[in-house]
């Protein structure tokens, strides 16, 4: 798996959505977590640097969680990026909209402990092959 | 017991935030029903249930998840214009918000929430479907959330691997998975939750005899807090502060210890004393400020329930709300939702008529009724004023004396605002029709003895015709209570500093009797003079020396003692099991010493009723000298 000091950034509105989300990422040992509470916000974040990995929310105020994705596949520093969408949606138009925008991986809530780990693992692998 | 376990603090977390979220939805949907058309309106309501939807699923809430499902899409379809807003799909939308908040009521019980009252789901649906434009008709939309899930997995999976190049062998398994995991635990917990019978539904009537549900409700409230970071920050940055200071006293103890007894070192020591003094007082202040929250959150939920009322009463009331950002102790907000609740009902319910009565006495139809906090000075003052009817002190004195709750002879000596006060007497109702709304004759008094409790107290103006007002006034904060400390012979007292207006000499010289009462003459004003030891059933075996003015919105008056102290910061601990009448709570002084607060709001009820209630005549034992 994974460095575990990987650095997160998990973006929600909901505070305890985000809560659920950091604490599932320490079940599965990433305790370097970072949060925003929008697209708005987690770009000035993100822009700051050191965030190795995204988690977003795609319903947010401001800029939602599919505008993030395609600012940061448009942003030359970013753009690398993994990018995990969590949406409560498992519409087929969304997903395609995600997968074009650049979506690493996609997850539907609610999830357990294991399917976020099986979808990291998953982006994961894909990364180490890609580098 | 609980449906929760293990995930508590995840619930408590998801019922704050979720009850915030619903209260904004509330508001907006009052303010959707004059702006039908608002995107940016439709798009916030849509994506507060979108949001509860997500954080239910995650408590396998599946009965809410499916209400906020059904709900989201009918916003959904709203905000893209395939749907148009009318009053019944209002009432729709309306009945799922609170079938939404019943359910929060059920996970707060920590219980998993029954499924919606069949006739709010059909409503939705019904909508739904009506509103399907011929494009979007699968009616996946509309069936529950999980079955949604189901559906569309497959696809997703086939599609994430298509376009990441990932092979989807394994994929779908996991995802129908998470649906699995999601509803076997809900599924496990569908029997009916201990203490409910089957036939109960949510949102129904809840039947009489439920004091069990209110005691269960009451032990459901909140614990926690949250708290502006920047105020923490400061509480840690004092508490770091005067563990410094500790230091310092610490080392310098050590040197006076050894002797080291120099007017360089006991100045050092009076410094850091002085200075740690000044520490704690700060500390104190923003400890209490981090209890403090904006009385906007309680207000939040008001317009809706006002609104509700309005219509079920075919009336047309508008609530506004002005100084939200008020700040109140934590606790004393909770306690005053019920009192504030039953204010608003009140108003919308006796105080503001009926469009036509409205409109025969030329009033405009729609009604305002204001609900306000501000502060003043260490009160805070809330007023609930309607522009309705008014009371007539006539009438009120009328029904007290109908009631046989004050006698003909009682009622005569009652001024007009005495008068006004009578709808506090439990047993009082001026209506003789029975409202299933806030006319049972309980609740008024309920009110009165709430407000009381946080040691505040409750006023109403009226004028017949224009309206009524009724003003609550509380302490900024139950904790700490600056007082006077008043002394009969040795024994210290202390009393609230917020009512003393100023210590004066009593010379005996100066003492008039009026009517069999002691009274002095302050700058032209006759005031009455009380004697403390009197009050408390003391005996006087010398007249006392000084006299403190006090004075409350009602009254002033002279409290007459031997001597006094100075001031205090008092930290009031309760008496919980055992409180004498007029004694607030105690408090312990710098040397130790154990004082009594008093409670001067009863002692002056005791004293209102000798000066102004009673027939001449009767007992004045709280106004004589021995």
């Amino acid at each position: 798996m994974a460095d575990p000091k990987m650095r997160f950034l998990v973006v929600d509105d909901f505070s305890t959505m985000r809560r659920i989300v950091r604490n599932l990422l320490k079940e599965l040992g990433f305790t370097n977590v970072d949060e925003a509470e929008d697209g708005v916000i987690a770009l000035q974040k993100l822009q700051a640097g050191g965030f190795e990995f995204v988690v977003t929310d795609w319903n947010m105020p401001n800029m939602d969680g599919l505008t993030l994705l395609q600012t940061i596949r448009a942003t030359p520093n970013l753009k690398h990026l993994p990018v995990l969408m969590i949406t409560a949606e498992a519409k087929k138009e969304n997903i395609i909209a995600a997968a074009q925008a650049g979506a690493s991986g996609y997850i539907v809530k609610p999830f357990t402990s294991a399917t976020l780990a099986e979808k990291l693992q998953k982006i994961f692998e894909k990364m180490g092959k890609g580098a | 017991m609980s449906d929760f376990a293990g995930m508590e603090d995840l619930l408590q977390d998801f019922l704050q935030e979720a009850h915030d979220l619903l209260s904004d939805v509330d508001n907006k949907l009052v303010d959707l029903e004059k702006m039908p058309d608002d995107r940016s309106l439709l798009n916030d309501i849509f994506r507060g249930f979108h949001t509860v939807k997500g954080g239910a699923g995650f408590l396998n809430a599946t009965e809410l998840v499916t209400l906020c499902h059904l709900t989201e899409n009918l916003f959904d379809r709203l905000r893209n214009g395939e749907m148009e807003l009318n009053p019944e799909l209002m009432d729709t939308i309306m009945a799922a918000t609170k079938g939404v908040r019943d359910m929060f009521g059920e996970l707060a019980q920590g219980v998993q929430p029954r499924p919606a009252p069949d006739e709010v789901l059909a409503g939705l649906r019904h909508a739904l479907e009506l509103g399907a434009g011929p494009a979007a008709a699968p009616a996946a939309p509309a069936a529950p959330m999980p079955a949604v899930t189901a559906a569309g997995g497959p696809d997703w999976n086939a599609l994430h691997g298509a376009v990441t190049g990932q092979p989807a062998a394994s994929a779908p398994a996991s995802s129908t998975e998470v649906i699995t995991k999601a509803e076997s635990p809900a599924a496990a917990s569908s029997p009916p939750p201990y203490g409910r019978r089957t036939g109960d539904k949510p949102g129904a009537p809840v039947p009489a005899g439920t004091g069990r549900r209110v005691e269960e409700r009451a032990a459901a409230r909140e614990n926690t807090i949250r708290v502006d970071t920047a105020r923490l920050d400061q509480v840690l940055n004092l508490s770091g502060e005067i563990g410094l200071m500790k230091n310092r006293l610490t080392s310098l103890r050590a040197d006076i210890l050894a002797g080291k007894t120099d007017s360089e070192t006991l100045h050092a020591l009076d410094q850091a004393v002085s200075q740690l003094d000044l520490l704690v007082s700060d500390l104190q202040n923003s400890v209490m400020k981090t209890r403090m929250q904006p009385i906007g959150r309680l207000f939040q939920k008001y317009p809706r329930i006002a609104r509700d009322l309005a219509r079920q009463l075919g009336k047309d009331v508008e609530l506004v709300l002005a100084g939200e950002e008020t700040e109140v102790d934590k606790t004393m907000i909770e306690d005053l939702a019920d009192p504030l609740i039953h204010l608003i009902r009140n108003a919308v319910d006796h105080g503001v008529e009926s469009p036509e009565e409205r409109q025969a006495s030329g009033k405009p139809v729609k009604s305002v009724v204001r609900l306000e906090a501000r502060q003043e000075g260490d009160h805070i003052v809330l007023i609930i004023a309607d522009d309705g009817r008014g009371m007539s002190a006539e009438r009120i004195r009328a029904k007290a004396i109908e009631k046989g709750l004050i006698s003909e002879e009682e009622a005569n000596t009652l001024d007009e605002r005495q008068s006004l006060h009578l709808i506090f007497l439990p047993g009082f109702s001026t209506k003789t029709q029975i409202s299933d709304v806030s006319g049972r004759g309980v609740g008024m008094d309920v009110v009165k003895t709430n407000i009381q409790k946080l040691n505040g107290s409750v006023d109403i103006r009226s004028e017949p015709g224009k309206g009524s007002v009724f003003i609550i006034s509380l302490p900024l904060t139950l904790a700490i209570l600056p007082v006077l400390l008043v002394l009969l012979g040795d024994q210290p007292f202390a009393l609230p500093l917020s009512l003393v207006r100023e210590i004066l000499p009593i010379e005996h010289g100066k003492l008039q009797e009026v009517g069999g009462k002691a009274t002095l003459v302050v700058r032209g004003e006759i005031l009455p003079v009380v004697s403390l030891a009197k009050l408390l059933g003391w005996p006087q075996d010398h007249p006392p020396e000084y006299g403190v003015l006090m004075q409350t919105a009602e009254r002033s008056f002279i409290l007459a003692v031997d001597n006094f102290a100075g001031r205090d910061d008092a930290v009031i601990k309760s008496l919980e099991d055992f409180r004498p009448r007029g004694v607030a709570g105690v408090t312990t002084l710098s040397n130790g010493q154990i004082v009594l607060i008093l409670d001067m709001k009863e002692l002056l009820s005791d004293l209102g009723q000798h000066l102004d209630v009673e027939p001449r005549g009767t007992s004045m034992r709280a106004l004589e000298f021995g």
